[in-house]
């Protein structure tokens, strides 16, 4: 099996970066709720890839190996983590710049950070990727039920948090 | 009272914010395998270690030698046995 980076680790490094950075330090930002954490666990996970070559020889799709390995770093970050993220910095940002309402934006931010990591997580697959319910499911090991009820209590949370703050 | 669609709809008017610009110089920064000089360290200790060993045993072999009386070369002119030889 080939591996991905036969030419140069720190090449293939940066040709990935390219490719799956941005989606992978979303994710990651999405799961920790800390911009330091998110970058700390992307960096791990693409230095971990080419430093244990018997990871690296498994990597057939290349961006659902990185996904599952960021999803992993975070979950053990989180289990790691003795204290909550400061969640002073930026979570979301407006698609649209010219449309963007910063106290929305914060009321937003602060209601996705009181949710549970792993609702979190449902939300940014569902919402920001726009993957399918079964989709989730299959990326995280769990059942179309499972998902399916976090999600459900996860929008619950978001609607009451954005209702209280009106 | 905002509805499981209108929720959505706003929630898809945003995105997580992206990576950092300096982050990707970081990862390859990172990457790019160094010599770190304490792995050398025990190396050069052992090398160390040999040659100062090797300094004090010559050093000492000198000195050894050079405290130790010279014995005078043999003469053959000048040796004389003790007993005659027997005819």
């Amino acid at each position: 099996m080939k591996r991905p980076f036969d030419d140069d680790p720190v090449r293939w490094i940066g040709r990935a970066y390219d490719r799956h950075a941005a989606g992978l330090y979303r994710y990651a930002l999405m799961l920790l709720g800390d911009t330091a954490d998110a970058a700390d666990a992307v960096q791990q996970v693409f230095l971990a890839t080419v430093r244990n070559s018997r990871g690296a020889e498994r990597v057939d799709h290349e961006e659902r190996y990185l996904r599952r390995a960021v999803r992993n770093e975070c979950f053990s970050a989180l289990r790691r983590r003795r204290r909550e993220p400061v969640g002073d910095g930026a979570l979301v940002e407006s698609i649209e710049s010219t449309r963007d309402d910063p106290e929305l934006r914060m009321v937003i931010e602060q209601a996705l950070r009181m949710l549970p990591p792993d609702q979190r997580e449902v939300v940014h697959l569902k919402v920001f990727e726009g993957m399918t319910l079964q989709e989730i499911a299959d990326v995280s090991d769990e059942s179309i039920n499972t998902i399916a009820s976090r999600y459900r209590y996860a929008m619950d949370k978001l609607r009451a948090s954005l209702n209280a703050s009106k | 009272m905002m509805e499981h669609d209108d929720l959505e709809t706003l929630l898809r008017g945003y995105r997580p914010i992206g990576p950092p610009p300096a982050l990707r110089d970081r990862i390859l920064n990172a990457a790019i395998p160094r010599t770190d000089l304490r792995d050398w360290l025990p190396v050069a200790a052992a090398v160390l270690c040999a040659v100062m060993f090797y300094w004090l045993a010559d050093h000492e072999r000198r000195v050894l030698s050079a405290s130790m009386p010279t014995r005078p070369a043999i003469d053959d002119s000048t040796f004389v046995f003790e007993e005659p030889l027997p005819p």
